[in-house]
């Protein structure tokens, strides 16, 4: 292990791509759980994991400071009191909230509504989605080429 | 709905069968069909008709994505088999990327339509593979492999992790930016909050910042991969660059820092690392001038670009870190005057050089007006096919002797 690999850099972060997949997966995952058609809930271990890199690596947790990319992505997903919601601190206590939910779920608690855990993963897939857009909005494309 | 998505999924995969029914010049083209297969058919597995709907309506949108991602991915891999690519730089080019990034990393080549070299990458699911596009009318030509030095870059950078280390550092250095222009930018955004403190809290307005962070990531990514192409390949390296940009565009992308920024890190990159930059150098590149230096745009950009460079030290200190000297030498004069000496008579090496050593050489001849007048039959047409040859040739020793030496071993 080299010296950029050690220290505080142990989460990866994941990509809006690699989000808007994995939350998607983690919901069909709660959804068949409600349903009592599967048990399988690896996929939820998987996106907590990711939602956990990319709150850790978005600054000092005791500022209650998220960066930019990483607040915008959470404000368009989860559900926040009206008179918070412009508020970065909640955001992030929001965010935290919800990783405990789903830590919860993965514990087998019924104090969580696991379709209200699906509906957020799914808010979670389409705000990497629309991320993942806005960039690549920015991106030159080719002078000639024109696309539908 | 959900018919259209499984045909558009079945017809994908449907083309992979086909796809993997030619034979691939790099073994590693199957493994990659093999993967993106296997998410295709994850997909599919995910398109349950018993799910919640608003689950699925966004589960079709999910499908049409990793289309639009891999579908491109299939069309490189149909190109690596264009008799265009350079087959014989293959096996020196993987030994050079699994050194510097991963023992079992995979690497595929193509000639692509793109007059730009370029490399698929961010992926975590094709993390171990690099796929590295260069121009089909410049495939073969091994004076600009350097370039593939920068795009093998993106790859470091994703393999160590360098997202995670330096997105809340970029931010923070966004953040001072903005409080040394804060005069400035109270003027331009008046109704922003008058605290940059209290800024920073309102999800709102901080809003504004994410596409510019969005940008200084990626513009700390080309930096990455300019010195890292430096720090592999010392001047031909400038060389390269300078033969596919030069004199420079007549705008910026926005991905990218200003050109002539670019060239100063490349240069403070030489510097650090003992190589001496082209003669001349600075003075081939024509800056582009902003159409609108006033404009909000240009001011947000221009916070951006400081803030990336003041960020240079430590991406300096970066390099050095994944590419250690111990591990790779810098680029030795005396080794090039080897190889050099070699092609000045139309013959390639008989003992192994690295690639970067071979390529700085071949640059050197290609600059040399003198070499090879006494060869009647090189004439100043040929001279650029016969370098290429004997660099390729020059390869090619290295890459048998090398194998041999494993053998032995």
């Amino acid at each position: 292990m080299n010296g950029v690999m050690a220290g505080r850099t142990e989460h990866r972060y994941p990509s809006e791509a690699e989000l808007a997949v994995a939350a998607s997966a983690a919901a069909l995952s709660l959804d068949r759980q409600s349903r009592g058609a599967s048990t399988d809930l690896k996929p939820v271990v998987e996106l907590v994991e990711m939602l956990n890199g990319r709150l850790e690596l978005a600054g000092e947790r005791q500022q209650g400071l998220l960066d930019p990319i990483t607040a915008q992505f959470f404000r368009r997903a989860l559900v926040l009191p009206e008179d918070q919601e412009r508020s970065v601190q909640a955001i992030r206590e929001a965010a935290s909230s919800f990783l405990e939910r789903l830590a919860q779920a993965l514990q087998g608690s019924k104090d969580v509504s696991l379709p209200e855990l699906r509906d957020t993963c799914v808010a979670l897939s389409q705000s990497a989605q629309a991320s993942m857009n806005m960039f690549f909005d920015e991106r030159p494309r080719h002078p000639n080429k024109r696309v539908v | 709905m959900i018919r259209p998505a499984r045909e558009k999924l079945a017809a994908t995969l449907a083309l992979i069968d086909r796809l993997r029914s030619g034979t691939f010049p790099y073994p590693h083209a199957d493994d990659v069909l093999a993967h993106i297969e296997t998410i295709l058919k994850a997909a599919d597995e995910r398109l349950d008709p018993e799910a919640d709907e608003n689950y699925l309506r966004n589960e079709y949108n999910v499908v049409t994505g990793l289309l639009n991602r891999f579908l491109p991915y299939l069309g490189f891999l149909y190109r690596s088999k264009s008799s265009a690519n350079a087959f014989e730089l293959y096996g020196p080019l993987l030994r050079l990327v699994r050194e510097l990034v991963h023992g079992d990393t995979k690497l595929v080549l193509a000639s692509e339509w793109e007059f730009s070299p370029f490399t698929y990458v961010g992926s975590h699911d094709l993390r171990d593979t690099i796929l590295v596009g260069l121009p089909a009318s410049e495939s073969s030509n091994v004076l600009l492999i350097p370039l593939a030095g920068h795009e093998v870059g993106h790859h470091l950078w994703a393999a160590r992790n360098l997202t995670a280390r330096f997105q809340a550092l970029m931010w923070q250095a966004i953040i001072r930016q903005i409080e040394a222009n804060w005069t400035e930018y109270r003027k331009r955004f008046p109704d922003d909050p008058s605290e940059i403190n209290t800024l920073l809290q309102d999800a709102f307005f901080l809003e504004r910042w994410s596409t510019p962070q969005f940008l200084a990531m990626r513009q700390l990514e080309e930096v990455l991969c300019d010195l890292v192409g430096v720090r592999l390949f010392g001047q031909a390296y400038f060389h390269a660059f300078a033969y596919l940009l030069s004199p420079g565009p007549a705008s910026r992308s926005p991905e990218y820092p200003p050109l002539m920024h670019r060239i100063t890190f490349m240069r403070q990159g030489a510097d650090r690392w003992g190589y001496t930059l082209p003669s001349g150098y600075e003075a081939i590149w024509t800056p582009y001038h902003a159409p609108d230096p006033g404009s909000d745009t240009d001011f947000l950009a221009a916070i951006v670009d400081d803030a990336v460079d003041a960020s240079l030290d430590q991406l300096l200190q970066v390099v050095d870190e994944i590419i250690p000297q111990d591990r790779f030498p810098i680029v030795r004069s005396e080794e090039v005057d080897a190889v050099e000496r070699a092609l000045e008579i139309l013959t390639p090496i008989s003992t192994p050089a690295g690639l970067p050593t071979i390529v700085n050489a071949g640059w050197r001849i290609y600059f040399r007006q003198d070499v090879w007048a006494s060869y009647s039959s090189v004439g100043d047409r040929k001279k650029a096919v016969v370098l290429n040859e004997l660099l390729l040739k020059s390869a090619q020793v290295t890459e048998v002797l090398s194998l041999l030496r494993e053998d032995h071993t």
